[in-house]
């Protein structure tokens, strides 16, 4: 059996770390590449939103190499995620290809699916141990974000640039070579050491900004043209909506003993919309209004894959939060046909358009 | 108080229902009428771009209404049956139309996911809010209820929503019955929501243009729900969202039931139809021909009819070679 699972930002140390745990063996998978995304949109339907494009990619270039056995989520909706196991299936089979398809449905209070099907990937794993592997994979990438995060003030302030994006290559790797708790905890306590050692230019003028939008082009960089690292070049220092540990740590983890994670924002959102309508809209915009008032953001940037349903509407109603606020937002629906200089310029009008509100204010 | 309700979308769901309730209210109910092109692009200009045409369609239609109607009547529709949902865009209509339409706007949650008796209480709840006893809004939304039902029995006859509104008497008088009369050779399934399949602006009349092509238009909305569920069993999943089970089950019942081509009409950048169609091109493979026709704001008619047509000539020339050889003589 050959295990393997989509590629998006972190998860990949995650998901690696945990199977290698249960002694399951999984494929080295390769990074998303041209032709990944190629093959991804000749199969998937025209109106699939990107990131099902670049999933169905990577998992024919698995299934090529050898991966027998595919690991997915689902959902119940509305936002479409839900359903793109089964569409996958459809289109990969059709394609004749043979292979176990493993879906988890992240739905609520539904952990015991969740460790029961990792369990039975492992074999004679019990619960306690897939609780334990899953708990590194979820170490793992939680270091990884708080070492983000350190990322987000440094890289606007660092006297040489590209010092931060060796630190954080310097610490990626070490969390991938770390294989139990107690080497992480230590990394994790080294954490801000590592970083402070990074000179800093103080003359600079530094600019908070918001980054909020759907979580697959949040987190992956191949996919939002390292927007991370242009943002910071710019000078504008990033407060982003979601990090993938706290997606686990509240859906997961947290889920399990009824804590109601959507208190953390139901209030910021409520003016603009208050209930559910899939996806990550009221999170985005409950968050948006947050960084602008908690930390002085003084501008949105907005990323979501093109038809993605939710994010569409948080679009729309970021409008009103921006003329509420007036604070001003840029929104960028990435799909295969975005090229990067156009994305540049854009990004470059933004900052600037920053700079010059600041500076007369 | 004049209240109206933008003639798209959820219009084609539930107007009978909430113009009977509505009215019985007290409230006087204007439409927006039929789209036209200058609706259209008001809408496109106003909405972001990315969203769909018929949701920039429904803010044209909300548009319209700005100086005829005291206020916007647009329920937020969550869920229409249990354990289903509509699309997003669908459930955050009233806010979206809110950025862009500068009107007072009456909304509630209709919400049946868990139970279908939920959307009874929001339905008196917002009767509450204008004063009115729980017993008047009880009987309101009974009779509304009876209408909707008669509407819905229509629609599965096979009328479209503007003929069975006109035999409910809730739109004038007009004699399309002997249309319905006029024997055509073909039978053409199109797939879609109804918003699209119905609105004869934004698919370009289809229903016309295939009646002079010798074809019948069917659409998915004849199926009950029994149907539906025997039709979408193969499915591993339940699929949670109303109108792409709706059209799953379509296609699975049609290609069973003698049809002579599908047509899945669906609106540029549609999510839901995206994660359906592999769905539907599995099921018409090797058994039904089969076409994907989207729509968007620059659709032009010309190649639409030409696309119409060569799918017709092919079912035909399918139908005609059959039959040749069917007639070959024995000795040669």
């Amino acid at each position: 059996m050959k295990v393997a699972f989509p590629y998006m930002g972190n998860l990949q140390i995650g998901i690696q770390s945990c199977l290698k745990k249960l002694g399951v063996s999984y494929l080295e998978q390769k990074p998303i590449t041209k032709q990944t995304l190629e093959l991804g949109v000749k199969y998937s339907p025209e109106f699939s939103c990107f990131p099902f494009k670049v999933n169905i990619g990577g998992f024919i270039e698995a299934l090529e190499e050898g991966a027998d056995t595919l690991l997915f989520a689902g959902g119940f909706g509305p936002c479409r995620f839900g359903y793109y196991g089964q569409t996958q299936a459809e289109i990969l089979q059709r394609l004749g290809y043979k292979f176990d398809y493993l879906i988890i449905e992240m739905v609520q209070k539904n952990q015991k699916d969740f460790f029961r099907k990792l369990s039975s990937l492992s074999g004679q794993k019990n619960l306690l141990q897939v609780f334990q592997a899953v708990y590194l994979g979820y170490y793992k990438i939680k270091i990884l974000d708080e070492a983000q995060k350190l990322a987000y003030y440094y890289r606007p302030r660092e006297a040489n640039h590209g010092v931060t994006d060796t630190v954080i290559e310097y610490i990626k790797a070490q969390v991938h070579e770390a294989n139990n708790i107690f080497t992480l905890k230590q990394l994790w306590q080294e954490l801000s050491a590592f970083f402070s050692s990074i000179n800093i230019d103080s003359r600079r003028t530094i600019i908070p900004v918001a980054l909020i939008g759907e979580i697959y082009t949040l987190l992956e960089p191949k996919i939002n043209l390292n927007l991370e690292k242009k943002l910071g070049k710019m000078g504008l220092e990033i407060h982003k909506s979601i990090f993938l540990s706290d997606w686990i740590k509240y859906h997961i983890f947290l889920d399990a003993v009824g804590y109601d994670y959507k208190r953390h924002f139901a209030k910021e959102s409520a003016r603009y919309l208050n209930r559910e309508i899939g996806g990550h809209t009221r999170e985005n915009l409950g968050k948006a209004v947050q960084f602008i008032k908690q930390k002085g953001c003084q501008g949105i940037i907005h990323l979501a894959p093109l038809t993605c349903m939710p994010e569409i509407v948080t679009k729309e109603l970021l409008q009103k939060i921006s003329a509420d606020y007036s604070v001003p937002y840029i929104s960028l629906f990435i799909d295969e046909q975005t090229g990067e200089a156009g994305v540049n310029t854009r990004l470059e009008a933004f900052s600037d358009l920053l700079k010059f509100t600041t500076s007369i204010s | 108080m004049k209240l109206g309700i933008p003639q798209a979308l959820s219009y084609y769901w539930y107007y009978p229902m909430w113009k009977a309730f509505l009215e019985n209210l007290g409230f006087e109910i204007i439409t927006s009428g039929p789209t036209n092109r200058k609706l259209v692009n008001e809408g496109c200009k106003a909405a972001v771009d990315e969203t769909c045409l018929p949701v920039k369609t429904f803010i044209g239609h909300s548009l319209q209404l700005l100086e005829k109607a005291d206020a916007l009547f647009i329920p937020s529709l969550k869920s229409c049956e249990e354990k289903r949902y509509f699309c997003p865009k669908i459930i955050a209509l009233p806010e979206t139309t809110a950025c862009n339409v500068k009107i007072p706007i009456y909304s509630f949650v209709i919400n049946n996911y868990s139970s279908l008796k939920n959307s009874e209480m929001s339905y008196k709840e917002f009767a509450k809010r204008f004063g009115i006893s729980n017993s008047r809004a009880s009987a309101a939304f009974c009779k509304a209820l009876k209408f909707q039902s008669i509407y819905e029995h229509f629609l599965r006859e096979g009328y479209t929503p503007s003929q069975a509104l006109k035999l409910l008497k809730l739109e004038e008088e007009h004699d399309f019955l002997d249309d319905k009369n006029k024997k055509l050779h073909y039978k053409i399934a199109v797939l879609g929501s109804p918003y699209l399949v119905y609105d004869s602006f934004l698919n370009l009349n289809i229903k016309k243009k295939l009646e002079l092509l010798d074809a019948e238009m069917i659409t998915a909305d004849i199926l009950t729900e029994k149907d539906i569920s025997t039709h979408t069993s193969f499915l591993g999943k339940d699929l949670f969202w109303t109108y792409p089970r709706r059209l799953i089950a379509g296609a699975s019942y049609f290609i069973k039931h003698n049809i002579d081509g599908i047509i899945l009409l669906s609106s540029f950048g549609c999510g839901s139809d995206a994660i359906m169609e592999p769905f539907i091109t599995g099921l018409c493979e090797n058994h039904v021909p089969y076409m994907v026709l989207t729509i968007d704001e620059h659709t032009g008619e010309a190649g639409f009819i030409t696309r119409l047509e060569a799918f017709l000539e092919m079912i035909k020339h399918k139908k005609r070679s059959y039959n040749y050889e069917s007639c070959i003589s024995l000795h040669g």
